[in-house]
């Protein structure tokens, strides 16, 4: 094999927590003295490491795809890569032009014109404006905004900002592009577009594309080679169905109740768990029994028409069921008071068909987006001992309904 | 491939030097925000770049009522409006340049967390762009001197320096290193202090008062000429100045005291900005 064109060793990154939150001059003059006169130590810095130890190698045009939970250290691998922060230990080796697609639309400006936006943005990028010029129609085409390059950026709808961005980054020379969760934002018809996009950037410019995404589905469609990384480490490398498969596996070995960490906004989700009819089960659910699902949400302010949504995900990253709570705060609208609370939601049995499940969790104020969502949050298996799965075997498809039948002879 | 292109991501070990190449290769986005920071500013305003003009106009007629006017301070030959303008054109350009500067995390910190470039570009087309502020200004000085010179001749006390006028490319290069220097030092020390944020206006408004804007240099007694020198604003807007309007006096020495002193305060600021940039997207 020639030389990869991403080369990663021993990649790790830590942060000092506690130590950027409240720091102010007069406390470290405080410190400065403190510290002179012997009277105070500097108290023991916690070191969190969002990235210990990662080593791969990305062969020339491959489209790697790298998957893991919430929090798991995909982002900061992708931020040492494109180079917005730095390593704490180890290298990575780079061999062609990056370009980062790590948030959609920054560098946008709400007041500039598409037009002027384009050009703004792949300059940040790092594009030449002769190459931008050169491409510009092509982009503009990919990003179907023709009728309104000439309108300020802040009436584009939030789909139209994606297909923007995402149509600058795809044009940009560059031997590696690197999208996290682009796909998550844009409209159905568009992922399929930015799928087929990479697959052709890959396959016929040979260029190199790190695809990070919670879309299971999207990675295996996509991408020749998967990466995991669950908690800082690179816990699995090898093709796309195997990676996924750790992935689900992952966490249907943990516990049935998944704390998630506090949220970053007003209000957010603290805990998941499945409960199953008997509490035996854990997270190995016979097929026929129904279960619950369970929330712990946190308000730290009132909040206005709040609702939970679930989707249950299949070990294909397809999302078989669509579960939305009706407005917490009651039927006649108004307020949910600030607190915790705790949701229920039952699943009937003999509904999803034996498999390994994830499930999407997250809690919206309709129609504005999430304010706190958790991907493939919590996992279950559903056990083919049903007396349908088990006649339909591996043919149970995504669903089984167990439904009255009737029969009657009827005249021939 | 072409020539062989490598990037070698790793924890950075002392003082890295400005990678003055890749600065160069991002020339375009430095051009492009430029444009961004002129259109934005006066998009959907009234008077739109007029209020380049306007602004000091303003404040000359205020400190013409007030200083000349009221306290009767000196202001030289010139006439005192043009000379409070004249002065304001240096110092509006060091203003602007220091306190965008110094907000650089605190207005463009979305930028560094997402994308890559070298960091450097933002502040140096904070100091390129309001170049053409200055120009403007300068343009309209020159117009009211005209103005001015046609109505009184050379009784108007107008009387541009033309060997002055040869050294404004310096003073304008001093005025963008202090400016820039100080700004993005203040702009690093911002992402560990936040108290420092506050600081910046106020120390501007400290900073006029030594600096020859409202007095002219020459007014200054000798015994504290020194003190004066050491700012490196005093020199390019008296320089500036005399170009326009004359009456300059500052001394070749002061201005290599200036200069240098605006190189030190652009390397140490660089140098903070250097030591901060790496640790500020961690941080914010």
């Amino acid at each position: 094999m020639s030389t990869p064109i991403i080369e990663v060793r021993g990649l790790s990154k830590h942060y000092e927590l506690g130590r950027w939150s409240f720091r102010t001059l007069q406390e470290d003059i405080r410190r400065l003295f403190g510290a002179s006169s012997g009277y105070e130590k500097i108290g023991v810095q916690r070191r969190f490491w969002a990235l210990e130890d990662v080593s791969f190698d990305v062969a020339k045009g491959e489209v790697l795809g790298i998957i893991g939970h919430n929090g798991a250290g995909k982002s900061t691998l992708c931020k040492l890569l494109s180079r917005i922060t730095e390593p704490s230990v180890g290298e990575a080796i780079l061999r062609g032009r990056t370009a980062s697609l790590l948030e959609v639309g920054t560098g946008f400006h709400p007041d500039l014109t598409g037009r002027e936006n384009i050009f703004l943005n792949g300059t940040i990028l790092g594009m030449r404006r002769a190459e931008i010029r050169a491409q510009f129609d092509e982009i503009v085409a990919f990003a179907e905004v023709e009728k309104f390059l000439d309108t300020p950026a802040r009436r584009y709808s939030s789909g139209m900002q994606v297909r923007l961005a995402f149509a600058v980054a795809a044009h940009l020379r560059a031997e590696i592009l690197i999208a996290d969760e682009v796909l998550a934002v844009g409209d159905l018809e568009f992922q399929k577009k930015c799928i087929g996009k990479m697959k052709s950037v890959a396959e016929k410019e040979g260029r190199t594309v790190l695809f990070v995404s919670h879309n299971l589905g999207a990675v295996q469609g996509l991408c020749g080679r998967a990466i995991l990384i669950d908690r800082g480490r690179l816990a699995f490398d090898g093709r796309p169905e195997e990676t996924i498969r750790h992935y689900v596996k992952a966490r249907s070995e943990g516990s049935a109740r998944v704390d998630l960490p506090p949220p970053e906004g007003p209000a957010g989700l603290r805990a998941i768990e499945v409960v199953p009819e008997d509490p035996e089960f854990g997270i190995d659910l016979p097929g026929e029994s129904p279960f619950r699902l369970r929330m712990v949400s946190e308000f730290s302010e009132p909040l206005r028409g709040p609702r939970l949504d679930l989707s249950i995900v299949n070990h294909l990253g397809q999302r078989v069921l669509t579960l939305r709570s009706p407005d917490l705060a009651g039927e006649g609208g108004g307020d949910l008071a600030a607190g915790r609370y705790e949701h229920e939601v039952e699943i009937p049995g003999n509904l999803l068909a034996p498999g390994e499940y994830t499930v999407d969790a997250a809690l919206h104020q309709p129609p504005a987006p999430p304010i706190d969502q958790h991907r493939h949050a919590l996992s279950f298996r559903i056990l083919p001992t049903s007396p349908l799965a088990q006649l339909l075997g591996k043919d149970a498809g995504l669903i089984l309904g167990d439904y009255p039948w009737k029969e009657r002879a009827v005249a021939a | 491939m072409s020539a062989p292109f490598e990037i070698r991501i790793r924890p950075r070990s002392g003082l890295g030097a400005i990678d003055v190449r890749e600065v160069w290769q991002y020339r375009d986005m430095i051009r492009m925000m430029v444009v961004r920071d002129f259109t934005t500013r006066y998009r959907q305003t009234v008077l739109g770049p007029l209020w380049l003009v306007f602004q000091p106009l303003m404040i000359s007629g205020v400190f013409t009522l007030v200083f000349s006017y009221f306290a009767k301070l000196p202001t030289g030959q010139a006439p005192p409006a043009l000379f409070y303008f004249a002065g304001l054109v240096g110092w509006n350009y060091l203003s602007q340049t220091f306190l965008t500067t110094s907000q650089l995390y605190l207005v463009q910190g979305h930028l560094f967390s997402k994308i890559y470039f070298p960091r450097l570009c933002l502040p140096l087309s904070t100091a390129i762009g309001n170049v053409f502020g200055l120009v403007v200004q300068a343009i309209t000085v020159v117009l009211l001197a005209l103005g001015f010179w046609f109505h009184a001749g050379s009784a108007s006390g107008i009387a541009p320096d033309w060997t002055r006028a040869a050294l404004v490319p310096l003073a304008l290069l001093q005025l963008g290193l202090a400016g820039m220097g100080l700004g993005i030092g203040l702009a690093s020390l911002t992402v560990k202090y936040r108290d420092l944020a506050h600081m910046a206006a106020f120390f501007v408004q400290v900073w006029l008062y030594i600096t020859p804007v409202i007095y002219p240099l020459g007014s200054v007694p000798d015994k504290w000429r020194w003190i004066v020198a050491l700012n490196p604003a005093t020199v390019p807007v008296d320089t500036l100045r005399a170009a326009l309007v004359g009456g300059g006096a500052a001394t070749p020495t002061e201005g290599l005291i200036g200069f240098g002193i605006a190189l030190f305060v652009a390397i140490a600021g660089l140098w903070f900005f250097r030591q901060t940039e790496r640790s500020a997207v961690d941080t914010l």
